[in-house]
């Protein structure tokens, strides 16, 4: 369910358009959309602010269909997984399977989050999984949402997430141990 | 090490991550569409506004007597004009074009209700 604050900002700018509350809106919660984004595209910066951007303007022109039953993050993680989902459908049209995954993967070999230790990047080590794998893992092991939520955001049933969980933490822990992490 | 320790251990850091705003808000809020609805509830809500200040102006008018006020100078005017063609037809055309300015005004106000 929506917190107060959020549904007294929404309702703002549903009924009176007021743009100043969806401004609030987003820098509340750009940061979270953006790490996602920034996960599912392997830390393509340009790409995630890019599909970044597009989820936020979706949700400002369907502000209408949010009916508060879920967190508005929720809302935006579903809107942003289909933004992101049908990105990758169209570049797959452009350029082929799988291509874009690999360019992807190279340009974030700087990330910011690699392990000091290890040196393992953590988008090299989801660049194994596949996309609804990746998706799965990265909501719960980074958005600590749950299973039911997760569910929700993707609309895949919760037992088909509970595989993408059980085979993306199978194939992250074996690679980890391989490059001598833990 | 289980499967799931390992995993929580290597995602720490990104849990942490926050992400600058950098300008991005502003690029969001730039990049809005003005919607229709926008749009038609900026219109209402000028009608709103033009229709407020006609009602008000109507209440004020009747509060201070102003219909009253009206009334005298109509009747001192038609009472002062002299009786000749010339006065008639002067006085003939007013009365047309206040028939005529009242039923724009009412016509104005129907389309904004």
């Amino acid at each position: 369910m929506a917190s107060l604050g959020d549904i007294a900002l929404i309702t703002q700018v549903k009924v009176f358009g007021n743009k100043r509350a969806f401004d609030q809106l987003v820098r509340r919660y750009q940061s979270p959309v953006r790490r996602l984004l920034l996960n599912l595209t392997l830390g393509n910066q340009s790409l995630s602010d890019d599909l970044a951007q597009e989820t936020f303007i979706k949700a400002y022109t369907h502000i209408g269909q949010f009916q508060g039953t879920s967190s508005f993050q929720t809302w935006l993680f579903s809107i942003a997984y289909r933004v992101f989902y049908d990105d990758r459908r169209r570049r797959r049209e452009v350029s082929g399977d799988g291509r874009e995954e690999t360019n992807a993967a190279s340009s974030s070999l700087h990330s910011p989050l690699s392990s000091v230790s290890t040196r393992i990047d953590i988008y090299q080590a989801l660049s194994l999984l596949k996309d609804d794998e990746r998706t799965c893992i990265t909501l719960q092991l980074i958005d600590g949402e749950p299973i039911d939520r997760i569910a929700e955001i993707t609309g895949i049933g919760q037992n088909t997430v509970k595989s993408h969980l059980r085979r993306g933490k199978e194939k992250l822990a074996n690679y980890l141990r391989q490059n001598g992490y833990g | 090490m289980d499967d799931n320790t390992l995993l929580d251990s290597f995602f720490q850091d990104a849990r942490r991550q926050q992400i600058d705003d950098d300008g991005f808000s502003s690029r969001v809020m730039a990049s809005l569409p003005q919607l229709q609805a926008d749009l038609g509830r900026e219109l209402r809500l000028s009608r709103l506004w033009t229709l407020f200040c006609i009602a008000l102006a109507v209440v004020l008018f009747l509060c201070f007597t102003g219909w009253g006020e009206l009334l005298t100078d109509f009747l001192v005017f038609v009472g002062t004009l002299p009786v000749n063609y010339n006065s008639l037809s002067v006085l003939l055309s007013l009365m047309v074009f206040s028939w005529l300015g009242i039923v724009v005004v009412a016509r104005r106000v129907r389309l904004y209700l």
